[in-house]
This record gives structure tokens, sequence and C-alpha cells, in this order.
């Protein structure tokens, strides 16, 4: 479906040329903005979800004590003013007061310490639970103070308790649903700028403005979420002006909506990367010169050019440049004859024949393998390509160990929700029995080393120059995976919609968008 | 008088032997498909354990959510437990959502209800008539524009259909909504790319079916005992002609079931055909049982009432 989507694409940009007659009503803002997300989301609960479509509709309802801006810089929240004591342990929190939740229940420590009680629980295992496992305790230590000590110095605890799921629930709310809450409009509370009034399954989500709302309350009265899972289909619903804003773009559609009246497209520099990745256990991949080789085989920038132009700018570092810890060191310059030349100084001076595992879940995911299948071939490797429905991908990184891994070369789109270099590194690139995390069995003493230090460091200089020598090993001198670009978030909307706020973590808000 | 209550207690002892054997036929054909969807479902690759987990969680939490959902248990363990539930109108507890499938389907069956009677009662209507006229007008341009249009209709994707439709109807000339529900304008679009396609076939059934009748000789014979044309297509042909039509649409209400997968996904209706698309992806195995046990369920429903419309119209059970 997704292949004839991309066909469709193309038909529709041939025929859809000066359609698009929008029926926007000309008198004063309206109250209400329509948002079509690519899936319902599965749940409002912000501690036991990992996918993108019901964070994007739990930020608009709960808060964190800090949060991050739009440059994901950390800014207050409910938390007025936070510090951190010299033992680099102990974390004091200073709340806001007068914050009330949507129910009307009054917010204080103690809900933010029965919050972490439920997010950490063991038993209650929410999906969040393994982002926390740096904290200790959690302690009200008055009405609007929390102390939170964690096990050890926690380099990025800040991005950590601004990430979402470390949002405060309504904690009478929750433990009165227990591992329901969330799943419906009547168990979902919190203290963000909207709530929940109603939600149909598949058919939308109703937020309504939260008049009480302690900071700048909301612009429009309601949004509404209504999941279209086709992209061709949302990409019509919103040229025929039935939706105000649409994300997930197919990219061949990108270039045509930015050249279309009426429509505003808009790219925000994001925390995802597209890579391929080596399952360094195999052979020849354990050898760090072919995996050098095949880093300077491809040309990463016709890649760019010819296939994602639209959403991707080359890669320049293990990480993305909005995120912190990120070195540029450069994009990985296009030199077949020193790939050449270091396979034959590897014992292969004729190549070898190996496999690409892809999937079409990423966008243009069977196109990016071929592409470096194309380019292998000029350096005397010949690549088959495996493409790979994405509920059979995952089970090949859920914790295998390497011999019961077939797969050599392999597709990987990585993007920290935490937007910092522990997140998005130390997961997957430190040694590992399993490939849990580290899909690649990627291992390296000192990367593993350096990394460890940077976790623990809390110097903001010396844990940037950890992380840039962190970087330097896995994405240069012993390549754990051939990065091939940065991802843009794009999102569309019509051109009578102001304010929407497109994150870097890939998911769009409307706490201050307007319809005209 | 006699002669009606005749018809109407033979058609009715017809009726119940046809429903006992068809109840008989329902049990053990959903009994059928329970253990091969069951087996199906956990032969896919992939663990809806690690899907629902998320790529981020640990193995720690994959273990628990697989110890949650029971799926460490042996298989056999699983589907007794499944069909003991399901036989109590228990479906199990969706693994995407955390909500009971029973729910998630209840919520969601009636707009694929609509789509479906409204894509067969389209067919029906355009189908007979196209087929009608198509026989009456045999071999003239009429006869040769309906089977060149069926023929496009029965051959043309439905997924091209909808985004086509779409782009004309909704963007072009905004007639009718793009996507979602809400109010009967929202179906219009989706109704006409299910029944289109059924229709056609609808089509060219009917004109077989009244060219083979027109030439029978109880027709010829009416006609030469002066009955007006149309009382002969009418009364006569078409009443015999109607037997094969109806098995198709029967069929066709499968069909269309299954059929409302793409354009529920297009034109998104919160319906179980895309429900179920959600649920293969993720794996979530009580979801798609208990989708694939209800829709199962439906099509025998709708071949009992076929049988039963189909003897009714059996002109030798009706002198019996």
């Amino acid at each position: 479906m997704t292949r004839l989507t991309g066909v469709m694409a193309a038909m529709l940009a041939a025929v859809a040329c000066g359609g698009g007659a929008g029926t926007d009503s000309p008198a004063g803002p309206r109250d209400t903005l329509v948002f079509a997300a690519s899936a319902d989301a599965t749940t409002l609960d912000p501690h036991n979800t990992t996918d993108t479509e019901s964070d994007q509709v739990i930020m608009m309802m709960y808060e964190t004590l800090i949060g991050f801006d739009r440059d994901m810089k950390i800014v207050p929240r409910l938390a007025e003013r936070w510090d951190v004591a010299p033992d680099g342990v102990t974390w004091t929190f200073h709340l806001r007061d007068g914050i009330r939740f949507h129910d009307g229940t009054p917010f204080n420590a103690d809900a933010v310490r029965r919050n972490f009680t439920r997010v950490m629980d063991p038993i209650a295992n929410h999906k969040r639970l393994v982002l926390f496992d740096m904290i200790d305790r959690v302690e009200a230590v008055d009405d609007r103070t929390v102390r939170i000590t964690t096990k050890y110095p926690f380099g990025a605890f800040e991005p950590t308790m601004a990430h979402v799921s470390a949002a405060i629930v309504n904690p009478t709310v929750a433990e009165k649903f227990g591992r329901d809450f969330g799943l419906g409009a009547d168990r979902a509370s919190g203290t963000g700028p909207y709530r929940i009034v109603s939600w149909k399954k598949d058919q939308e989500i109703v937020l309504e403005r939260n008049d009480d709302y302690w900071a700048e309350k909301g612009k429009t009265r309601r949004i509404v979420y209504r999941p279209i899972p086709e992209a061709a289909a949302r990409v019509l619903a919103l040229e025929a002006g039935d939706v105000d804003v649409i994300s997930r773009i197919p990219s061949a559609d990108i270039a045509r909506l930015e050249k279309e009246a009426g429509i505003v497209v808009t790219k925000t520099p994001s925390v995802g990367m597209q890579q391929f990745r080596f399952n360094v256990t195999k052979k020849p991949y354990n050898d760090v010169r072919v995996r050098q080789a095949i880093s300077y085989a491809i040309n990463r920038r016709a890649i760019v050019d010819n296939l994602v132009s639209s959403f991707a700018r080359p890669s320049t570092g293990a990480l993305t440049p909005i995120m912190r810890g990120y070195a540029n060191l450069g994009e990985i310059p296009y030199d077949p004859d020193k790939a050449r030349a270091l396979l034959k100084a590897a014992g292969y001076p004729n190549g070898f024949k190996t496999r690409i595992a892809t999937t079409p879940r990423y966008p243009m995911g069977v196109e990016l393998a071929e592409a470096l299948a194309a380019d292998l071939k000029k350096v005397g490797i010949e690549a088959a390509i495996d493409v790979i429905e994405w509920g059979t991908m995952v089970t090949y990184w859920a914790g295998l160990p390497p011999e019961k891994n077939p797969q050599e070369i392999f597709i990987m789109g990585a993007g920290a929700s935490t937007a910092d270099a522990d997140w998005g590194l130390r997961p997957i690139f430190r040694s590992a029995p399993t490939n849990e995390n580290n899909y690649g069995y990627y291992s390296n003493a000192e990367f593993d080393r350096v990394i460890e230090a940077a976790m623990r460091e809390t110097d903001a200089e010396k844990r940037q120059q950890l992380y840039r020598r962190a970087q330097e090993i896995v994405y240069l001198e012993d390549p754990g995976a051939v990065w091939l670009f940065d991802t843009l978030y794009v999102v569309a909307s019509r051109a009578n919609v102001e304010g929407v706020t497109p994150s870097p973590l890939g998911a769009v808000t409307f706490q201050q968008a307007t319809v005209h | 008088m006699p002669i009606f209550v005749r018809f109407v207690s033979s058609w009715f002892l017809l009726a119940m032997t046809v429903v006992a054997r068809s109840l008989a036929r329902l049990v053990s054909v959903l009994f059928g498909i329970s253990i091969l969807v069951f087996l199906i479902v956990h032969a896919i690759p992939g663990d809806p354990a690690v899907i629902a987990a998320g790529l981020e969680a640990s193995p720690e939490t994959v273990a628990r959510i697989r110890r949650d959902l029971g799926l460490d248990q042996p298989l056999p363990t699983q589907f007794v437990r499944f069909v003991t539930r399901a036989l109590t109108g228990d479906l199990g507890t969706s693994i995407r959502t955390g909500a009971p499938v029973a729910t998630e389907i209840r919520e969601r069956l009636p707009h694929t209800v609509i789509l479906t009677l409204g894509g067969i009662g389209l067919a029906t209507l355009l189908g007979m008539a196209a087929g009608i006229a198509a026989s009456v007008a045999r071999r003239r341009w009429v006869d040769r524009a309906v089977m060149a249009l069926t023929l496009v209709a029965v051959s043309t994707p439905s997924y091209w259909l909808a985004l086509m439709g779409m782009l004309v109807f909704a963007l072009q000339l905004a007639l009718v909504p793009s996507i979602g529900v809400g109010t009967p304008l929202h179906y219009v679009l989706p109704i006409a790319v299910l029944g289109l396609q059924s229709g056609g076939q609808v089509a060219r059934i009917s004109r077989a079916a009244m060219m083979e009748t027109l030439h029978q000789e109880y027709v010829r014979a009416a006609e030469a005992r002066g009955a007006s044309r149309w009382r002969v297509i009418a009364r006569h042909a078409l009443a015999n002609a109607m037997l094969p039509v109806v098995t198709l649409i029967g069929l066709r209400i499968g069909g269309l079931l299954a059929g409302t997968v793409l354009v529920e996904s297009v034109f998104a209706i919160p319906g179980v055909g895309r429900m179920m698309v959600d649920a293969v992806i993720a794996r979530d195995f009580p979801m798609v049982q208990g989708g694939v046990l209800v829709v199962a369920t439906l099509i025998v429903v709708v071949n009992v009432l076929t049988d039963l419309v189909g003897a009714g119209l059996d002109p030798r059970v009706r002198a019996a």
C-alpha cells in the first residue's frame, strides 16, 4: 500500500495542479482547529506510551516540572526553579503555586511524588520505566518542594525530567483507574492548557481549552485530532480544506505542497537520523577497515539530493545538530578509491557478497537500500536486499544474541526522545551481550569508557568534550553505522493557520495556534 | 387465501430446516475459523510484546508485558483460554489499546455495517438496472456501453477509485467532504466506491440471467398471449432471473466486508477493517482473533439469509 501511495502521489501531482479551492470562512478566527494524525493515540497515559501520535496529544494535556522550548533549551514549567546540590545527585524542585489539575484538584509536591512512584513502579510495568532508572528516591519536602535523589550523578537528568513521560498526571484519577488510566476521555487529567472532552476511537479526539490554565491560555477553543492512516488521503484532505494541519507527508508530495497557494510547509531540524548499521559480529564487519571502506563508498550527497532532499540533510556527526552533546565532525566524503584500498588491505580486493535488510516503514526505506547497494557495487560488494515488514523487523532487534541474528547490514532510524547525547548514544552503541538496544552489537572499549564517564558528568563543558570523543570513535574511527542523513520534521498547514508548534522530537502541538 | 397459506407454511418449514442446518454449520465454521486464525496469527513472525513495549523499552518490560498478556503460556493453553472466554462473549483485551476487544469492535462495527449495506444497496440498484437495461437492449449501444462500463467498474482497484473520487468530488468540485465520518454526506464517496465495483458484477450477472430467461418458452408464451413488454420483463423474466443475482449479492456482502479494509483506511473511517489492519501490524492477537470471529459470524449469517431469500424466490419451492 505504501508503494502504491508513491505512485498515486505522482499521479495526483499531475492532476491536482490548479485545484484546492478551500472553503474557509472569512469572518474572525475559527474556534476549532483540525489536525490529521497518521494514527489514533493508543493511550493518554504519558507514563505508558512510546508512540508519537499519543505523545503529541499528551503534550497538550499534561506538563512536566521542567520542559523544552522550541530550540530544546530547558525552561521552567510546573517548577519555577530548581537546583542541584554539589554532590550532583540531590535535585530540588520548587513548584509553582496555585496550579490545579483539570478536575480542580490542587497540584503539589505530593502529587509529584505519587507520579514518580507510579512511573517507576516495577509491578505496574509502565513502558517508560527504564528512562527513570537513575532515580533513587523522590520526596515531598513540603507542599511546594520536591527532592529527587539519583543513584549517581547523572549528566542527562534535566532532559530526562523534560521528557514527556515525566509529565505529571492527576494522581487521584490515575490511582482510581489504575491500568486503565489514559484509555478514555473520562480517565485522563493533567494541568495542561487543553483538556480532553471526547475520544471516539480511530475517529477523533477533541480537546478543549482549559480556561483555568495557569499560564498563557490557548488561542483556539477546540483542537480536533482526526486520524487519517493513508498518507495520500491526508494530503488530499488538507488540500480540500477538510483538515487544517497534517504531518508525516509522503516525500514526493512535500515539494508540490510547498508550491501550492494556500498551503504552508514548515521543516524543523529534528532529533531524527537515518542510518544503516553493521552487525559487527558478522564477518567481514568485525573488521573495522571493511566498515570504514563502506562508509567511504557511499555517496551521501547524491542519495540525499536524489531521494530525500525534501526532508533530509546529510549527516555531520553521530547525533543531529539540535541535540545536546552534538559535535560537528563534518560530512563523510565520498571516496570510492579509498574504499577499494581499505577493502584490499582487509583482504577483500574483489569485494564480497552481503545482505541489506530494510523496511518500508521508514520513508524511502527500500529506495535507500537500493541506492546503498548500487554504491557498494562500484567497489565490488554485491548486496542483496531483504525488504522486511516492521513487526518482523523489530523482532530482530529485541534482545537476540548474535548467533540468532542473521542480519548483516540493516536500516535503522534513530531519534533520542530526550534530545540528549546520553540517550542518543549510550543504549544503542554501548557493549551489550544481546542487541536489546545495541542492535548491531557494536563494541568498543574506549567508547564504553567515554560514554560511561559522560553519563556521570554534570559539568556541561566536560560533558561536551566526552561526547565529542565518543562520536569521533563511533562515527569516524570505528564506525558503527553508515550515517546517511538527519531528518527534518515536516508539517503542512493551510495558510490561514498560525502559531503551530512543531517540535524537534517529531511531534506537533497547538497551544498557541489560531485559525483565521 | 389457502394458496397463500400453503405457500407461507411450506416456506416456513423450509426456512426452519435452513436455519437449523445453518446454525449447525455456523458453529462448526466458527470453531474451524477460530483454530485457523489462532494458528495463523501465532505463526506470523513478530512478537506483540516487543511491538507494544516500543523500541526504547527494556527487555524486563517486554518480559513483563509478555507475562501480563499470557503469551508465555503454551499455545494450547492460550487457545483453550481464548475459546472458553469467547463463549462467554469475552474476546479478551487489546494489546495495542488496552481496552476490551468486544468494546473496540462494538464501537467500530456500525461504520462498517453502514458501508457494507450502503455498498450492496447501491450495487444492487445500479447493477440490476444496468443489467436489465442491457439485456432488454441486447447488442445495441446501451448493451455495449453497459458491458464496457461494468468491465471498467469490476477491474478498477478500489484504492485508486477512492483517491480519484476524492480528488474529483472532494477537492475539485467540493461536493462532499474528503475524509472522516459525522454526516451522511461523509458516506457518499466511500459507499459509491464500494458499490460501483460490486455493481459491475451484479450488472453482468443480471444481464446474463435475464438473457437466459428471456429466451425461455414461458416468456415467449407470455409474449404470445399478448402480455405487455414490461409485464413480461418484470413478472416473468425478472422473477426467475433473480436467483443467481441474490446468490451473488449474498456472496458480495462477504467481499464488501473485506473490501472495507482499503476504503476505511483511505477515507479515514473508524471501522472494523481498519482496526484489523492496525491490529495485524501491531500483532495484536486478541484483536485480530476477535475481529475475524465477528466478521466470520456476520458472513455466515448473511449466507443463511441469502439461502432463505433464495428459497423464497425459487418457484419450485413456491409451487410445493
